[in-house]
């Protein structure tokens, strides 16, 4: 029964660009993707192993940029850039995080605050390398043989692809001895180390796989749109990209998905607000926040476990599921 | 001297100017029940955190099967074989009870991120390993619950047993428990004196602290008494029982010296 649903779930998912004639559409969707991976990969650092990183987007400018400059300036191919940008960016994850993890909640989101501010500053300035404000044009599509992922309806199927391949091993890792031990730091980082958990080397590994997510964000954003500059690696979209993940419900491995597909589509629906959208999405965002601090997954969780169980892969679902509220 | 599991030689410990941890000496034979008690603030819980790795002891020596584990991390002292309860419950309370006992067995296993992805056999194995481990620790403590539910939602009782079945799981040699009989009925101090000879039949040694002089008397093999950080005795039972300086420690010189 469960399968079934995923596979009809993954049918709709495959069909979509087919029956999705609106072309604008289709290019909010595969941002929505590309939004979603980067916000699946904050689940590791936020959600499993409790740590605050504002800097998703400096991992996701990593990524664009280095797959720009290897296609755009060396001929690389989509295939060669993509695993590249990964690379680089979960690389400068594991250096910042090395000293960086050290540090505890607050002290820890200003250090990756000012990581981030350092990324925009060199993505700007160092103009010989980045063409600074000006950006980077031209990157190419990918291409099978003769096949070019030229349009946004072909584009999408890679995205999915990388989405659902991610969207798997966040399932994976969640359940596994790796993904309990992040757990296990989240809710007592004392009681983790005396079972035999190193919590610096966890966290590390924890901010690298974040990064390692939103540097592949990254090289798939900068094929998709082909053209990208400093303007759009900006602290803001870090804050954006957090907003996405607290409403989706930290911790859940549905909730990156709510989330980010929720907040790129809400801005598209309230256009004819006009001048005040963005006030009212704000506005949104807020209450969101005060009425479900658990997230959108949460309050599932909570009120409807048998969808839970479905959204959520291996949920242990209490035999006698009380419907009380406000434990511990 | 017999078989010796833990030796701890002139182990001091600072906070600032107060030294909570004086010089302390003691040796722990393997497979014995040993009680550490004193007044309040006498550096019970200090040591057990020296010995666990959560505090560098400034000076002295630990010994664990012969080599030195002071200075070592707490992750370090685990995988050497000892594991611990805490006076203040630290559990994972938003985790289902099965996992914090499989995250107990933590050193049990060996799979990383890569064959969390992978999933090959031998790691579907050692999973299945891991919760056959933490099914048998709840049943060892006499914990039969729904595994599934938060460690949280449990009553005060039950978490402290959660929190021995977790430490059982990594299958130490030595657990060390912190005030595990505090806010428990007489009946779950029964039951909690039951588990602990339990735990030494199945060869772990036992150091624990304890204020209930029930407990303690009635299970320990041997005592060690602080007060203000030294030792002030060690011995069987009965001899601290009578032991002039522990009733002094306990109920105050002049007070002593009335009820005499």
């Amino acid at each position: 029964m469960k399968k079934l649903l995923y596979c009809v779930f993954l049918i709709l998912l495959v069909v979509f660009p087919l029956i999705m004639r609106s072309k604008y559409f289709m290019q909010i969707a595969n941002t929505a993707v590309v939004f979603l991976i980067i916000v699946m990969g904050l689940n590791y650092v936020i959600g499993f192993s409790g740590q605050i990183s504002l800097a998703a987007t400096a991992f996701w400018g990593i990524g664009a940029y280095v797959s720009a400059l290897f296609s755009v300036k060396l001929g690389f191919s989509f295939w060669l850039t993509l695993p590249l940008a990964a690379l680089v960016s979960t690389g400068a994850g594991l250096l910042i995080g090395f000293p960086t993890l050290k540090l505890r909640q607050f002290y820890l989101g200003i250090a990756t605050v000012g990581f981030g501010e350092i990324i925009a500053l060199i993505l700007l300035n160092w103009t010989s390398l980045t063409n600074g404000a000006d950006g980077i044009p031209g990157i190419p599509k990918p291409r099978i043989g003769n096949f070019v992922f030229n349009s946004d309806y072909r584009f999408y199927y890679i995205l999915l692809t990388c989405a659902l391949l991610l969207l798997f091993v966040s399932v994976r890792l969640k359940n596994s001895r790796f993904g309990r031990a992040l757990l296990a730091i989240n809710n007592n980082e004392i009681a983790a180390e005396t079972l035999g958990i190193n919590a610096h080397i966890y966290k590390m590994a924890a901010f690298a796989l974040s990064a390692f997510y939103a540097g592949i964000a990254g090289s798939l954003y900068a094929h998709l749109i082909g053209y990208i500059s400093p303007d759009l690696f900006v602290f803001r979209q870090s804050i954006i990209f957090l907003c996405m993940y607290m409403i989706g419900g930290a911790g859940h491995i549905a909730g990156p998905v709510i989330g980010s597909v929720l907040l790129t589509l809400l801005p598209e629906f309230m256009r004819f607000l006009k001048d005040f959208y963005m006030a009212f999405y704000g506005l949104l965002v807020v209450a969101l926040a005060i009425g479900m601090p658990t997230g959108i997954s949460g309050l599932i969780e909570k009120y409807a476990p048998r969808l839970y169980a479905f959204i959520e892969p291996q949920a242990e679902i209490p035999k006698q599921t009380r419907g009380h509220r406000g434990e511990a | 001297m017999a078989d010796v599991i833990l030796d701890i030689q002139n182990a001091v410990k600072r906070f600032g100017g107060l030294t909570a941890v004086n010089r302390v000496s003691t040796a722990i034979r393997r497979g014995e029940i040993r009680a550490l008690i004193g007044p309040n603030g006498s550096g019970k819980t200090t040591l057990l955190n020296v010995i666990s790795g959560i505090y560098a002891p400034e000076e002295g020596a630990i010994l664990f099967e012969g080599a030195p584990i002071q200075g070592l991390f707490p992750y370090g002292v685990a995988w050497r074989g000892i594991s611990r309860t805490f006076q203040n419950i630290r559990l994972f309370g938003n985790l289902s009870v099965i996992k914090n006992v499989m995250i107990g067995a933590h050193i049990q296993g060996k799979a990383g991120i890569l064959q969390a992805i992978l999933f090959p056999k031998h790691t579907r194995e050692e999973e299945q390993k891991l919760r056959n481990k933490a099914e048998s620790c709840l049943g060892f403590v006499g914990l039969e619950i729904d595994t599934a539910v938060k460690a949280a939602s449990l009553s005060y009782g039950q978490r402290r047993l959660l929190e021995v079945a977790r430490a059982l799981a990594s299958d130490p040699r030595l657990i060390l428990l912190d005030e595990t009989a505090a806010g428990l009925n007489p009946q779950e101090k029964r039951h909690l004196i039951d588990i602990i000879r339990k735990i030494r039949d199945k060869g772990i040694t036992v150091l624990f602290v304890e204020h209930d002089m029930g407990v303690v008397m009635s299970v320990s093999d041997r005592i060690t008494v602080l007060n203000f950080g030294s030792k002030i005795a060690e011995g069987t039972p009965d001899e601290i029982k009578t032991n002039q300086l522990v009733l002094e420690a306990y109920l105050g010189k002049e007070n002593y010296a009335e009820v005499e």
